[in-house]
């Protein structure tokens, strides 16, 4: 079942979309040389609280973080730790938050210092495919139009999508029906209608679209050892143009 | 957070989405096809009943019971108390 969400719903998950932008924009300041990943876990941590807000992921199917860190040939879900960001790596945050029950997500992929232009393209395009995928988010279309839109501008630049992890319904749960696969047919799935909710968010890879998980049963890597790219944001389904709930 | 896009896969815990008993969690029993799982609870469906669903009518969750899903790789017998206590243990990790 894919809920339609009331305008108070919306509202709470505007506040909690709001929410997690202003911490990525904190934790993108914060993204340097030397700083540790689990040194921009607590920041965000810290932060989301001092909003009132409470850090979604932790303890989210037993994450043990606040949020994901993934760097380089990490796709998502990586767990922040004594992992020290050097100069020329690619880091992807992916933070969420609840307020009053109801969630907002979002994710970004942030260059560490100078990175090669190959990784500075993979980061450019993966961002490109997300708002070629918001683009379709409109009432009236079908759930794999985004999908496909996506995959499109992927794999034209010569990237790969990754198929075992995908977007998802969010609202009252970080989980929600539907799944929002980044590739695939268009024209197939449940027409969308105006007030669904939707986390989009390609995982691009620059070699194979495989992808593992490692021994901490979370942390999943491209199967090359390949960079690999995130960028997400919770948007609301309109008549028009789709409203960005985590955008500032 | 990327949501899993999952197989149905034996042990795997599931919701009901469709159906008189939406809403109920079980773990999966058996895999028929690509479509078509038997699912379990231990008490309502226990194993020698158990209820046929289409995949489509079911919530993958991330949760596999792995001693459960181990046991019925080898082919041993799982009993309906051990479906009950996993079914149990993966329901309250989900928290939510």
């Amino acid at each position: 079942m894919i809920s339609r969400k009331s305008e108070r719903e919306l509202r709470y998950m505007r506040k909690a979309g709001r929410i997690v932008a202003l911490t990525l924009r904190e934790l993108e300041k914060a993204i340097k040389p030397g700083v540790t990943t689990g040194e921009l876990s607590a920041l965000a941590e810290d932060f989301i609280r001092r909003q009132k807000a409470r850090p979604a992921f932790k303890g989210l199917y037993g994450f043990p973080a606040s949020i994901c860190t993934s760097v380089n040939e990490q796709v998502v879900h990586g767990i922040p730790g004594s992992r020290r960001l050097k100069a020329g790596d690619i880091i992807s945050i992916d933070v969420g938050a609840e307020v009053h029950g109801y969630y907002g997500d979002a994710a970004a992929t942030f260059p560490v210092g100078e990175i090669h232009s190959e990784a500075a393209r993979l980061l450019r395009v993966t961002e490109e495919a997300l708002y070629e995928g918001i683009k379709k988010a409109v009432a009236g279309n079908r759930l794999t139009d985004i999908s496909h839109a996506i995959q499109v501008h992927v794999e034209k630049h010569g990237f790969s999508v990754v198929r075992d992890f995908v977007g998802h319904g969010i609202g009252s749960r970080m989980h929600e029906d539907p799944q929002v696969p980044n590739f695939g047919p268009p024209g197939r799935g449940p027409r969308l209608e105006e007030g669904m909710t939707l986390a989009i968010e390609p995982m691009v890879n620059a070699g194979t679209y495989e992808v593992a998980v490692l021994e901490d049963n979370w942390t999943v890597v491209t199967k090359d050892g390949k960079l690999s790219a995130h960028f997400e944001h919770t948007v609301v389904v309109r008549n028009g143009a789709a409203e960005i709930l985590t955008r500032l | 957070m990327g949501s899993d896009n999952k197989e149905p896969q034996v042990g795997r815990l599931v919701i009901s989405k469709a159906g008189r008993d939406r809403g109920r969690h079980y773990l999966i029993y058996q895999v028929v096809s690509e479509r078509l799982v038997r699912v379990v609870d231990g008490t309502i469906r226990r194993i020698e009943n158990p209820k046929e669903k289409n995949v489509k009518h079911l919530q993958l969750r991330p949760a596999v019971a792995e001693t459960v899903a181990a046991k019925l790789a080898r082919g041993e017998r799982v009993t309906n108390a051990e479906i009950r206590g996993a079914l149990a243990q993966l329901v309250e990790k989900e928290g939510e």
